[in-house]
């Protein structure tokens, strides 16, 4: 007699998550708040959660309640949370993943426990195949939006702001692989795979990160500095582009900056005087991925980190993270549930770029005189409706107020975070050199000052 | 373009390797609450062997009104310059200063 015992297979299962957030799909209309805009198939965007290493299915979805948890307490996920579709799918693996990769995924962990760097994710060995193999099937479960950049996009190479070369990347779908090694939390790594079809993916390699989703979404760099006195040789592009556009810059000149209009010198003029704490949102804070020659714009960010930050000071003697013993501990200016204001900035213009809402009859129809003539439109039209749904004036001087308070700083020991070498305004263009001329009429001069 | 508002707290000249006109700002007309850029007190600067003296001129003819008044100022200047006064990035090449009458503020 057949059976008609149905029975939930434990080794699989797929998810929904906060399927009433996103079905149907929508992004709020920041021109006409609080009214909504519906997204249509084309425009949503795919978020697929998987796990390697996963041997307890409650322990994955225990993860994807805090990855959940994580990703909405971000403000800018939360409030265009009808543009994210998220989805997840668990398989068991025997195995935690590890260096000898025999976990479900084969995800390559080095020595010291974090996601391998060594280029497994696009390599040619059985594991590496078998890798990619199982990634792009488990996301055959799902229909997903496929949608991609064109190959004939350019951002500059990878010398230019951003790593990412997004010709050919799914632009529209972002997987989220939680790694669970064998003890111990697992360092993560986002990276694009070749996908079978031509294409590539961004997978963000992780135990639970959401910062690593900024890079894969929204391709915003590491902020915080790998390794003291190192230097940056990437530059800033010649000509400004939406799909250019990083939370770093490799210039410090005024005329050079994307985000002058968050400093003190911008839309929400801030300054000080005597013992008043100086304004500190905006200007140009040290690092990025290098120590030298790369800055950002806010001490603290989801995208920056602990690594071998300064906390305080470059000045190894007055160093507050410095050991006893020799070394340092390197400062963690890292905040799991905030963007810096530009890189919040940014993740809002990549999800309109995405979901079709730069976008006006008559763009370009080359892919990067668009993305020039989108980030104009972001500066003119569409960053005032930003400033405004998000409160910017009110958001800064709330930021400036907790910068100002040493008691949110309390590993400085009482420094005062305006008093440190860290930050600097931006820099002057040196006026063109020419012969003094007028000496004729000094005389003149003289005579009228003294009057 | 940069803008720094305040009141003429200092006028200085020295010919250190260049003539140049200093001069810093406060808070207020009667305070000595020096105005700030980044950590330190800012420095504006002009370039007295420029190939525009005259306009350097005029500037400094307001700068001393403004000084004797008690007059608010408002100073657009560039970023800041690679010498210095006293600390990195104190000093801000003038482009232009606006002042109001007695009793007005920017």
């Amino acid at each position: 007699m057949a059976s008609t015992t149905i029975a939930v297979a434990q080794d699989s299962a797929c998810y929904d998550l906060g399927r009433a957030n996103w079905d149907p799909p929508w992004v709020p209309d920041l021109a006409a708040p609080p009214a909504t805009i519906p997204l249509g198939p084309e425009q949503v965007v795919d978020i697929v959660i998987l796990g390697d290493g996963y041997q307890d299915r409650a322990l994955f979805e225990a993860d994807l309640a805090r990855w959940l948890a994580d990703f909405y307490a971000v403000e800018v996920y939360d409030r265009f949370r009808g543009a994210f579709r998220i989805r997840a799918i668990f398989t068991r693996s025997v195995h935690p993943a590890g260096a000898d990769r025999d976990s479900h995924y084969h995800v390559k962990l080095s020595s010291s426990g974090d996601v391998s760097n060594d280029g497994w994710w696009r390599g040619g060995s059985a594991l590496d195949r078998e890798f990619r193999e199982r990634l792009f099937c488990a996301l055959e479960l799902f229909s997903l939006n496929r949608s991609r950049y064109p190959a004939g996009l350019d951002v500059g190479g990878s010398k230019t702001v951003i790593h990412n070369t997004l010709g050919r990347m799914y632009s529209h779908l972002v997987v989220c692989l939680l790694v669970r090694g064998p003890g111990g939390p697992v360092g993560g790594r986002t990276r694009d795979v070749p996908a079978p079809d031509g294409a590539r993916l961004n997978v963000a390699f992780a135990e639970l990160s959401i910062h690593e989703f900024g890079h894969a979404f929204a391709y915003l760099e590491d902020e915080y500095i790998s390794q003291r006195g190192s230097s940056a040789s990437r530059r800033n592009p010649n000509r400004r582009s939406l799909f250019t556009l990083s939370n770093l810059s490799f210039s410090k000149r005024l005329a050079d900056e994307l985000w002058l209009h968050l400093s003190p010198w911008g839309t929400l003029p801030r300054q000080a005087a005597g013992s008043e704490p100086s304004p500190l949102v905006g200007w140009l804070w040290r690092g990025g991925e290098q120590d030298l020659k790369v800055w950002h714009s806010e001490y603290q960010c989801l995208m920056n980190g602990r690594h071998e930050n300064y906390a305080y000071t470059s000045d190894a003697a007055a160093d507050p993270t410095a050991n006893p013993g020799g070394g340092f501990t390197g400062a963690n200016l890292r905040i799991r549930n905030r963007y810096c204001f530009w890189c919040q900035e940014i993740v809002v213009a990549r999800i309109l770029e995405k979901t079709g809402q730069l976008a006006a009859s008559g763009d370009p129809s080359d892919i990067n005189t668009r993305g020039r003539h989108w980030y104009e439109r972001w500066v003119t039209t569409w960053r005032p409706r930003y400033w405004s749904f998000f409160d910017l004036p009110g958001r800064i001087t709330d930021r400036e107020t907790y910068y100002a308070t040493a008691a949110n700083f309390m590993s400085l020991g009482g420094l005062m975070l305006w008093g440190s070498d860290l930050y600097q305004p931006f820099a002057g263009t040196p006026p063109p050199a020419g012969p003094p001329t007028g000496a004729a009429l000094d005389a003149e001069w003289v005579l009228l000052l003294g009057s | 373009m940069a803008v720094t508002v305040g009141y003429v707290g200092t006028l200085e000249v020295e010919t250190r390797n260049v003539a140049r006109i200093w001069f810093a700002l406060t808070s207020a007309a009667s305070n000595s609450n020096w105005v700030k850029i980044g950590a330190h007190t800012a420095w504006f600067t002009m370039n007295m062997e420029t190939s525009d003296r005259p306009s350097e001129m005029s500037k400094l003819s307001l700068l001393l009104e403004a000084m004797r008044s008690g007059l608010h100022l408002r100073v657009s200047h560039g970023g800041a310059a690679s010498f210095k006064k006293y600390y990195a990035h104190d000093s801000f090449e003038v482009d232009g200063v606006e002042v109001l009458r007695a009793g007005l503020h920017f």
